[in-house]
């Protein structure tokens, strides 16, 4: 039996979209498009058109019981599957001990999770009251060299991430919120309840890989909103990512106690 | 567990918040079910054409997002139109599944339009049906017969061989009509600057 032509499988495209191949066809094509970059962009494609006839269909409201309904079984599944842990968001990193990774993890990724560390916002919640006396930026490369990994590997490949993850990380001080989307070897920091910084002030990303601090790029001030995001390029090898509050135009090496960590490993 | 708080959810995108859902984040999941609980009741319900069928499809399949929340695979499409594939797809199975219990042709329900399965709608039902409630969307701006095979795929859960024998057409017109159709869609996107060409 000779090879099915391209065109042939492209034919299928429109009806796989709409749901109306067979299970034996569709096994078929997704195989094919598992391998075919030209029928995955034509699909990308047509996509939106199946998107339109979904938001083009009347508008209807369920009753509220629905959703108290979903909740209270969602509620009783964590009650019968507890969580496992999510590493991002969990406050203590002693008990990281037994987890598993967070999303997709390789099993490289799920061990790295499994390394015991200990976090920046441990020694964040025991400097509070420095922080708002202004520690000096003394204090702070102190702070960093005494960061401790337990004899982990910190060459840079365990932090290689693979997959997108969503961190969040809680502010040492002030009310701020981050979260940090990872997609491959870069991230976008998300950053709610800033406060305002005097006009000579700007907030500033800097990455710690191993017992080392490296300044980014990534400057910047909150929206009216009390929000921000930026970018952060290059994750390979860091552990933590930290915000702090810097003169306008950034620092090179930190020169205040950061106000935001997240752990990315 | 910590969770997510509320106004941290609000600030990301659906992909970000089912990524959080696959660490079984209740609060993420919340966020991501307000987002489209209206869409997808509005979906199940223009198959099902029942609400409280519409309702329990709907449930069944947010739970099952939260289940497997961890297999949402970005590169295969949004977060949003993965979603709400789920509750079509379960939308059909219900449908399907009600087969000896369906709705009266005569209904002015739009949700009904193709609420039939395919074991139970003749020909002649399902083009009265047509005729009689052409819903005033973008598909009803569609040559009827490009319309046509788009309804009877997407929110009838027909196949296309079950269309090409309703129908009586080759089932190479069959899937032709759907790409043109689907094809015209678009363009209509591009036009309205909602899509790039």
């Amino acid at each position: 039996m000779s090879p099915r032509s391209h065109e042939s499988w492209k034919e299928e495209l429109p009806p796989f979209l709409l749901g109306a191949l067979s299970p034996g066809e569709r096994a078929d094509l997704e195989y094919h498009l598992g391998g075919c970059a030209e029928c995955q962009a034509e699909l990308r494609w047509l996509e939106s058109a199946r998107e339109e006839l979904v938001s083009q269909v009347k508008q209807v409201e369920p009753s509220p019981d629905l959703k108290v309904r979903l909740m209270a079984a969602v509620e009783a599944d964590l009650a019968e599957n507890p969580a496992t842990q999510n590493p991002a968001t969990q406050p203590a990193p002693a008990s990281r001990a037994d987890e598993p990774g967070p999303v997709l993890g390789s099993e490289r990724q799920e061990n790295a999770f499994k390394a015991p560390k200990r976090s920046w916002l441990d020694f964040g919640q025991l400097l509070r009251p420095a922080i708002l006396g202004s520690l000096a930026a003394v204090l702070f490369a102190g702070v960093i060299v005494g960061y401790a990994f337990n004899g982990r590997d910190n060459s840079g490949s365990e932090g290689t991430v693979v997959a997108q993850r969503v961190l969040t990380g809680s502010s040492n001080s002030g009310n701020a919120d981050a979260t940090m989307v990872i997609s491959g070897q870069s991230g976008t920091l998300k950053v709610t309840n800033l406060m305002k910084l005097p006009d000579d002030e700007v907030y500033q990303a800097w990455v710690q890989k191993g017992q080392s601090i490296e300044a980014t790029d990534s400057l910047f001030t909150p929206r009216k909103d009390g929000t921000a995001t930026t970018s952060i390029p290059d994750l390979n090898g860091v552990d933590v990512v930290m915000v702090s509050v810097e003169p306008k135009g950034g620092s090179e090496q930190p020169t205040s106690v950061p106000i935001l960590t997240i752990e990315t490993t | 567990m910590k969770t997510i708080n509320p106004q941290a959810a609000e600030k990301l995108d659906d992909e970000e918040l089912l990524t959080l859902v696959g660490q079984r984040d209740q609060i993420a999941f919340e966020a991501f079910y307000d987002r489209f609980e209206r869409r997808a009741f509005s979906l199940a319900y223009r198959v099902i054409g029942e609400r409280s069928a519409a309702e329990d499809t709907v449930q069944e399949a947010f739970l099952s997002i939260w289940k497997s929340g961890e297999r949402y695979d970005q590169t295969r499409g949004s977060a949003g139109a993965w979603a709400l594939g789920i509750v079509r797809n379960r939308a059909i199975d219900t449908l399907r599944s009600k087969a000896s219990r369906t709705p009266t042709l005569d209904s002015d329900d739009d949700g009904v339009l193709e609420s039939r399965s395919s074991e139970n709608r003749t020909d002649e039902q399902v083009m009265r049906r047509e005729t009689q409630h052409e819903v005033r969307t973008v598909i009803s701006e569609l040559p009827e017969k490009q319309s046509k095979v788009i309804n009877l795929a997407f929110f009838g859960g027909f196949s296309q061989s079950e269309i090409s024998s309703m129908l009586d057409l080759p089932l190479g017109t069959v899937k032709g009509r759907m790409r043109l159709g689907l094809e015209r869609i678009r363009g209509g996107l591009v036009e309205e600057g909602r899509v790039n060409a």
